[in-house]
């Protein structure tokens, strides 16, 4: 019987890869940085969370629109509508997130709304989480 | 990695998605199909630049062509490129004559000098406008304390006067240039005065449409056609026409108009002179107003300026020219004086249709289109205008509707009917050489409601002829179609089963009510209009062609006939009927049949014109030809009587 072993140099495929969003440089490679499976889906996620509805060109429907509900009242029901525009965005924008929880709780002192996302990703066993701090910039 | 393809596409979308076709063959960045990814913001704007430069790219060639362009400075750049100049609004002109009466007696002189602008006030659809001279007339004295005008040619509008050196401009060529700053203008009105104020208005420049015959010393201008509508006003630098110099002053006088508002209007006064009277009499109505020319317009006609060259020598040149000049008038037709009867060598007739069913135009229009033609004609032909001919036609409407799909009545059925027949005669025909395509109007037919299940068209071309009443005339028809040649009549069959190619509306002729038909032997006989027993009055009173449908009369004469006209129809080889050389096509409703089926059922049929022979169709089961007869002339009467050339065949058109 015939083993495989993975060694170090041998490379992992990688579902998903996209460039970081300041186009960073990798200082090793001298080319563009790039994202990868993991990293990939929390980038693209966060950037739909953080656009605006009518933001992108020519698609006025792509982006969760969050950024109005930060000016409501910090009660249930507002965090509740936060999280139905989350997981409505994402089920329709994001289709590489299987979302298994989203929670979303707010600090008043520091005016902020916290969303926690769990989700799975092909070809990984654990799930993702990922936490994105939404606050009203002025 | 693959070729990227080229941009075929100019949307945004599609821009897109051939961005993403591309990057498939890559396998470095893999997010590009994801739309929160960085790379595809990314692709947002690559897409979103590519759109933009497809559209102005796509926009700026569009525009860079007479044909493609859209935007109104654009097609007016062309213009003028081809030396073409669009037409600005038009003053609509009135006629009038003017009688000063002056009892108190402060006029001495034997004349009254109307200036050139004198103003004409008048009331229109509850608006007011003025109207003005453009030259200076004279009344003269015509009885103690009367004096009377001849005709005083007025137009709408108000007169501006520009006198602003800011609005020169000398060009790289030295060309003085003069903007005129209001695009209400009528540019016939132009009028240039040069150092107007050191000569009093006195050294006048006139206007030239082009070099032709300018020397370096004429005292002309000429116009171009500038952005916003408006005009430019420049001179000849010293070789096409004097310049005026740098210092000398130059007054531009022009008149500017509402365009169509004022068409129509008849009622006029004016006060140039005080405490007298002063009454007007309308010659002629406010008519010729127009609005600047419209892009189609301009599109179609400035290629063919540049083709005909401001010249008339063929027939489409004089219906170029005249209806660029002219806007009032809807139609044209010219043609060689050879081919009138008799002919007249030499000469070009045209005939002109100005929206209405006049058949003469004015002497004044008239005059005014020659005055215009006579400088574009060869030395040689003369051109000259006859009475503009129609050609109508006797339409039979058959429509088969089911109530299941409408509540309307056959009599809304029938108003909707006679409502597209007329709209189809505007957008159609209204002009020469148009033709009745059958198909075009039943299929127009079939859409006034889903519930129309079928519908049928019988038409029949109708000239109308109208004598004067007991003078002899030898008139001919041209149908200009092939006729039905019915077979010869005789003596042992009669009328009964007698089908004519060419029959007229009844008249008197000594006393008798006649009407005139064709034997099927090439000639036309009188026939009284004895519904029992008609008899031939006149076996030989013309003769017909059946493969020209032409009808020639010979010393035709009538005491009277009922209506304006005699009515001419003619039984036609083909369904669609083409207007014969210098006739408009005209479908009036008066000359409109119904006969409306309702689920199977005959409801309706009626004609709006019970005052002429007319040959129907009866519904296709009962298989009868019905004929109905108004009053004649003689009697006077209208009362419709009907009979049928075969027995019991009254039942198909029972609404008569």
């Amino acid at each position: 019987m015939t083993l495989n072993v993975f060694t170090p140099t041998q490379k992992k495929i990688s579902l998903y890869s996209d460039f970081k969003k300041d186009l960073e440089v990798n200082l090793l490679t001298d080319d563009v940085s790039v994202l990868r499976d993991e990293d990939s889906v929390k980038e693209a996620i966060r950037n739909l969370l953080m656009t605006d509805r009518g933001e992108r060109l020519k698609q006025p429907n792509l982006g969760a629109g969050l950024r109005q509900l930060l000016f409501e009242n910090m009660i249930p029901s507002t965090f509740e509508l936060i999280k139905e525009r989350v997981k409505s965005t994402l089920e329709i924008y994001e289709p590489r997130a299987d979302i298994i929880d989203i929670t979303v709780s707010g600090s008043l002192d520091e005016g902020s709304v916290f969303v926690n996302i769990v989700f799975f990703i092909n070809n990984r066993e654990q799930p993702i989480t990922l936490d994105v701090i939404l606050e009203r910039t002025r | 990695m693959a070729t990227p393809k080229p941009i075929v596409e100019l949307d945004f979308d599609a821009a897109k998605a051939q961005l993403k076709q591309y990057l498939k063959s890559q396998t470095q960045f893999k997010d590009y199909n994801f739309e929160g990814s960085n790379m595809s913001v990314m692709l947002d704007v690559l897409a979103y630049n590519t759109y933009h430069n497809n559209f102005y790219t796509n926009m700026a060639m569009n525009e860079m062509f007479l044909d493609s362009a859209m935007l109104r400075n654009s097609v007016i750049s062309h213009a003028k490129e081809l030396n073409y100049l669009p037409r600005s609004r038009k003053s609509p002109k009135a006629v009038v004559r003017v009688r000063i009466d002056d009892p108190q007696g402060t006029i001495e002189d034997q004349v009254v000098v109307i200036p050139t602008y004198t103003e004409f006030a008048t009331s229109f659809l509850g608006q007011t406008f003025n109207f003005i001279t453009n030259q200076t007339y004279v009344a003269r004295k015509t009885a103690p304390n009367v004096w009377e005008s001849e005709d005083i040619e007025i137009f709408e509008g108000e007169v501006l006067a520009s006198f602003e050196r800011e609005g020169f401009i000398i060009d790289d060529n030295g060309v003085l240039r003069v903007a005129l700053s209001n695009p209400e203008i009528d540019t016939d009105s132009l009028v240039c005065f040069i150092d107007a104020e050191a000569t009093e208005n006195q050294n006048v420049f006139t206007f030239r449409s082009s070099i032709f015959g300018v020397g370096a010393e004429d005292k002309v201008f000429y116009v171009e056609p500038y952005f916003d509508n408006r005009y430019n006003l420049y001179f000849g630098n010293n070789v096409f026409g004097l310049q005026p110099s740098e210092f000398e002053d130059v007054k531009v006088r022009y008149r500017i108009t509402s365009g169509t508002e004022a068409n129509g209007a008849n009622k006029f006064t004016t006060a140039f002179v005080p405490d007298v009277q002063i009454t007007t009499t309308t010659i002629q109505a406010a008519a010729g107003g127009a609005e600047r020319e419209t892009l189609e317009s301009i599109k179609s006609n400035a290629p063919k300026a540049l083709q005909i060259q401001d010249r008339a020598i063929t027939t489409n040149d004089y219906e170029i020219l005249l209806k660029q000049e002219f806007p009032e008038i809807n139609a044209v037709s010219a043609y060689g004086g050879d081919q009138l009867e008799p002919p007249q060598f030499g000469k070009v007739a045209i005939s002109v249709y100005l929206n209405d069913n006049a058949q003469l135009i004015s002497q004044t229009l008239a005059n005014s289109y020659i005055d215009f033609l006579r400088n574009r004609t060869p030395l040689t032909i003369e051109p000259f205008f006859v009475k503009t001919e129609f050609l109508y036609a006797d339409l039979t409407l058959t429509l088969s509707y089911t109530s299941k799909e409408t509540e309307k009545s056959p009599m809304q059925i029938e108003a909707l009917a006679r409502d597209v027949v007329s709209k189809f005669s505007v957008t159609n025909l209204n002009k020469f050489k148009s033709k009745l395509r059958l198909s075009r109007l039943s299929k127009e037919l079939n859409d006034i409601d889903t519930a129309i299940d079928s519908n049928s068209i019988k038409a029949k071309p109708i000239i109308e002829f109208s004598p004067t009443i007991n003078q002899i005339y030898n008139p001919r028809f041209v149908f200009g179609a092939p006729l039905i040649r019915p077979y010869a009549y005789t003596t042992t069959e009669g009328f009964t089963n007698y089908k004519p190619a060419i029959v007229s509306s009844v008249y008197d002729l000594d006393g008798i009510c006649v009407f005139f038909q064709d034997d099927g032997k090439g000639n036309i006989q009188i026939v009284t209009d004895d519904v029992a027993n008609p008899q031939i009055v006149k076996p030989n009173a013309g003769t017909v062609d059946y493969v020209t449908g032409d009808v020639k009369l010979v010393n035709f004469e009538t005491e009277s006939y009922p209506g304006s006209a005699i009515k001419i129809y003619a039984n036609t080889q083909q369904d669609d009927i083409t207007a014969p050389n210098g006739r408009v096509f005209l479908l009036r409703d008066e000359d409109v049949k119904t006969v409306i089926y309702l689920d199977g059922k005959l409801v309706a049929s009626q004609s709006t014109d019970d005052n002429v022979p007319v040959v129907l169709t009866a519904p296709a089961e009962s298989g009868v030809t019905l004929r109905t007869s108004g009053g004649s002339g003689s009697s006077g009467g209208a009362g419709g009587s009907v009979y049928s050339g075969t027995s019991g065949g009254s039942s198909g058109s029972s609404g008569y």
